[in-house]
């Protein structure tokens, strides 16, 4: 370890009051005239034990001098400060190291063996830093710790490792193998030694003296033991036992033992998910098909539900987050398996009764996955006769198709993607066997393909027809679906829009900046100084402000917003209303700020 | 440190990860009084505040939305999840009992509490722990028959009351758990999962904060000294030794040139050297090694304990209340206990030394 910061000052006799703090270089010499002060921070104090292997103190010279090179180091005996001065210096004590080289040529290296000062630190001594002098002459100077090439303290030390802890399994908590793997807090020693050798006793009555299981010392760099790896015999399921483990550093200096921590073995249940069905019937075919699981073996009382990409599980569709119930089955929500094809992995985790410890390749929870496809299905026939028309001046389209016999449920796509699924007939039917469904939320002035498909009995119809179309839409319209509010705002205004961000630059002492991102959000931004303005047969400016005086009554209401190719869920903010009217008219005009909903 | 679950090669990976630029991700959820959880809540900002020195040690504020009931018959537990390169690792940071809420809107802020507050009420029943009961068992009985906890992990603890132990009704247990686990040389706290875990205050360096290439520090540290906090000797005064007429007796003094040392810190001359002593009665000790031993365990932690520092820098989820960190800076390399810290639920660094109100 080098330690390559330290106070420092220098004193001389030909001048004894004089300070000489900060300096750029350290005086020493002038026939033991001056001496220069070294306060190095030291890696251990007295309460470590420390052994003291070898300790160097290296000095440069600043300058290029004639006379005697040779300068000895001295452990000072006194506190002192930058600002002490020749007669306020502190003494010495001890005997001091006398420095190799002698040149005193720039840069010239002066080397001091101080194992032995720093090894009485250690054994109890005080510790005030170094004094540097020199019998020869003349004054002659060292590079002082504010230059680049700065005295350093180089120190190998020893201490005996401390008691491990933070041991798991313990406390009691089950796992459900009988050899688990065993952690304990990693290894860090005071003298900065690597980790040697563990040992680990496993003993169900704490016998010390002969334990069931000794594994003796084992070579590593890790606070880990996988018991499948020892020999070990292994703990009975519904037994407990207690174990306790002993570090090594790489110097062969021993830990004492740790505490003995208990765990217990208590096997998992099996998980099995019943629907989707094994292969080959390992597809749904709707889009919120009642999923299902059940646990045989133990107590279930909670559970977690992910649905994955199959093909990249990182890419989470689901997360139903743990719950605490004893249920079998979940129905996913809409617009979680909309795609014909597409290999999705239901992942099942369920929780029992029992106080589990997760360690190494044993989670505290029973897990089942299974990988399973959204398919349709020719038994259900489709929809005939599938038209897009936009609902222009709104951003809007309206669906309209037949089919001779009402389904159980209709499901409408965009794009590939579930906008709505289990409409009922009777609340699309327009007359006879046409129906009618108004989609409200798509992309303005951008083309998008569209398909409904009709559900029997949970099967979802295939060889749907497709239609495509677009809305075109000018300005900015605002539309809160549920409770029937519109607002159209004309051309002519400013607006931001952008994707935002949940993060921050953290600014480390060593110059790097780590940046931590919470969320990558979705399109947020300003729009100002849009305008009220009548649109004929759709709505006057007066009703659009009564309308938006609405929504903004309920800031916390989503809303959609609609602009030019671009159509967003979103929160509105600040809704500023009024402004100055626009010409001779009295429409006013509106700012507002949004963030995805 | 709070467990992991983790191999140690994953362990590293986390650790690689926590000092680089990192995903993060916060969570809420509903808990009743047996820690079970109920559901998941929605959390719109939070922040974990640690104090060792305080009761309870682990408390948070929390913003949440729309939440439902959270009377006294609920807990939260929040986590803190980091995206590693083997997938989302997610951790506790706090389980506790909610305090009074105050609704803004949607919005619900509410502070909560670690568990000591349920076990922080008085014992109503009047209870008596024998003498020679073991230390596991009577903070066992304590907990589990009179505060109904479930949550214990509670290592061997072989030594036995000296005395009988006497709760009156008025008496809240967690003084008394408290006490008992000191005499037995452990420290008892809720850790952030909300287990009541009683443990020996860690000796290993536990994480490092350092400058430099592998820099967390986000501040530079300063030094902060509780001299008051010092303890220079410890005199342990145990059991009466099967025919002996005298306890056995232990005692460490720090080495005269320690900073706390009784000569470093006396006056006067001839010099009268300034005691800062902890005197430990444990009848369950009967040999003079045992005795030294402890003394000098509880020195090298009382020499340790005036040390401090304040600073911010990456957070690391896992840490706990009085783990040992190491902080290795130009200015300052100095091994210190974790007395109080401030963890922000969102992208913040983690404030050492000092608790600073990180929420909106």
């Amino acid at each position: 370890m080098i330690i390559r910061r330290a106070r420092f000052t220098w004193t001389e006799q030909a001048r004894p009051s004089a300070d000489h703090a900060n300096e750029m270089r350290l005086g020493v010499g002038a026939s033991g005239g001056a001496y220069s002060w070294l306060n190095f921070a030291l890696p251990f104090d007295a309460a470590d034990k420390a052994t003291v292997l070898s300790a160097t103190l290296r000095a440069y010279v600043k300058g290029t001098w004639t006379g005697s090179g040779v300068m000895t180091a001295k452990r000072a005996d006194g506190e002192w400060g930058p600002h002490d001065t020749w007669q306020t210096k502190p003494p010495v004590t001890g005997g001091g190291a006398d420095s190799t080289g002698t040149a005193l040529t720039d840069g010239s290296e002066r080397v001091f063996n101080s194992t032995a000062m720093l090894q009485a630190v250690a054994d109890g001594a005080d510790w005030y830093g170094f004094r540097l002098e020199r019998a020869g002459t003349p004054l002659v100077f060292l590079h002082s710790p504010d230059s680049d090439l700065r005295p350093t303290l180089e120190i190998t030390f020893a201490t005996r490792p401390e008691e491990p802890t933070g041991m798991s399994p313990s406390g009691g908590r089950s796992v459900s193998v009988g050899k688990p793997v065993l952690r304990w807090d990693a290894f860090a020693d005071a003298d900065a030694d690597a980790m040697g050798a563990l040992r680990v006793q496993i003993d169900p009555a704490k016998n010390e003296a002969a334990p069931a299981f000794d594994s003796g010392w084992l070579t590593a760099t890790e606070t880990e033991l996988d018991l499948t790896t020892t020999a070990y015999a292994g703990l009975a399921n519904g037994s407990a036992t207690w174990w306790r483990p002993r570090n090594r550093d790489a110097s062969g200096q021993e830990s004492p033992w740790g505490e003995w921590a208990q765990f217990r073995r208590d096997n998992k249940g099996a998980v099995a998910i019943t629907n989707p069905a094994a292969a080959p019937n390992n597809f749904v075919s709707e889009s919120t098909p009642p999923l299902s699981a059940v646990l045989s073996g133990e107590v279930q009382t909670g559970r977690r539900v992910l649905i994955v990409d199959a093909a990249d599980p990182t890419i989470e569709y689901y997360d139903s987050d743990r719950v605490k119930t004893a249920a079998t089955a979940l129905t996913p929500p809409r617009r979680v398996i909309d795609d014909n094809g597409k290999l999705y992995r239901l992942i099942w985790r369920v929780f029992d009764s029992k106080d589990r410890e997760a360690t190494p390749g044993d989670p505290p929870y029973t897990e089942a996955a299974r990988d399973f496809t959204f398919n349709e299905s020719a038994t259900v026939d489709p929809v005939t006769n599938l038209l897009a028309d936009p609902l222009s001046p709104r951003p809007w389209m309206r669906l309209t198709w037949n089919r001779a016999t009402a389904p159980d449920a209709f499901t409408v796509k965009r794009d590939g993607k579930v906008i709505e699924s289990g409409i009922a007939p009777a609340d699309v039917l327009v007359a006879g066997t046409g129906y009618r469904f108004d989609d409200r939320d798509p992309d303005p002035n951008k083309e998008h393909d569209w398909v409904v498909q009709a559900v029997v009995n949970g099967v979802t119809s295939s060889g749907n027809p497709s239609v495509t179309n677009q809305a075109p839409v000018r300005g900015i319209w605002l539309h809160d679906r549920e409770r029937d509010l519109e607002v159209f705002l004309a051309d002519g205004f400013a607006s931001t829009f952008g994707d935002g961000e949940t993060g921050e630059w953290l600014d480390t002492l060593g110059g790097r900046s780590v940046r931590i991102t919470q969320a990558l959000r979705g399109p947020e931004g300003t729009v100002t100084d849009a305008v009220l303005l009548d649109v004929p047969r759709i709505g006057t400016a007066r009703s659009w402000e009564t309308q938006l005086r609405k929504m903004r009554a309920r800031p916390d209401r989503p809303v959609r917003v609609a602009y030019g190719s671009e159509s967003y869920r979103v929160m509105l903010a600040e809704v500023k209303i009024g402004g100055r009217p626009v010409g001779p008219s009295t429409n006013k005009t509106v700012s507002f700020e949004f963030r995805a909903a | 440190m709070l467990p992991s679950g983790l191999s140690a090669a994953d362990v590293r990976v986390l650790e690689a990860t926590l000092r680089t630029s990192h995903e993060i991700r916060a969570s809420a959820a509903l808990l009743n009084l047996d820690g079970e959880v109920l559901r998941p809540l929605t959390l719109l900002d939070g922040q974990v505040d640690v104090d060792a020195t305080a009761t309870p040690t682990r408390s948070a504020s929390v913003e949440l939305l729309d939440p439902p009931d959270l009377g006294p018959h609920r807990m939260l537990r929040l986590s803190y999840g980091i995206r590693c390169p083997f997938g989302w690792f997610d951790t506790p940071v706090f389980t506790g009992v909610f305090g009074d809420p105050e609704r803004r809107g949607r919005a619900l802020s509410v502070q909560a509490f670690g568990k000591e507050s349920l076990v922080s009420t008085p014992v109503f029943a009047p209870v008596t722990l024998p003498r020679r009961m073991r230390t596991d068992h009577a903070i066992s009985v304590l907990l589990r028959e009179h505060a109904g906890e479930t949550r214990l992990d509670l290592p061997d603890m072989p030594q036995r009351l000296g005395r009988d132990v006497s709760l009156a009704r008025e008496d809240p247990i967690w003084p008394v758990v408290k006490r008992l686990a000191r005499d037995a040389g452990r420290q008892v706290f809720y850790n952030a999962r909300g287990w009541a875990k009683a443990r020996r205050v860690p000796g290993n360096v536990q994480w490092v904060f350092r400058d430099g290439e592998q820099a967390t520090l986000t501040s530079v540290p300063s030094d902060v000294i509780h001299a008051e906090d010092a303890v220079n000797v410890v005199k342990v005064i145990g059991g009466v030794p099967k025919g002996a007429k005298r306890p056995v007796r232990g005692r460490a003094d720090a080495p005269a040139g320690h900073r706390f040392s009784a000569r470093k810190l006396g006056r006067g001359d001839p010099l009268v050297p300034r005691y800062l002593p902890l005197i430990l009665d444990r009848d369950n000790i009967l040999t003079v090694g045992e005795a030294n031993d402890l003394a000098e365990r509880e020195l090298r932690d009382g020499l340790r304990r005036p040390q401090d520092a304040a600073f911010d820098a990456l957070p690391n989820p896992l840490l706990e209340e009085l783990d040992l960190v190491r902080v290795a800076s130009d200015d300052l390399m100095v091994t210190i206990r974790l007395q109080r810290f401030s963890l922000r639920l969102r992208p913040a660094a983690i404030s050492v030394g000092a608790h600073k109100v990180l929420t909106r």
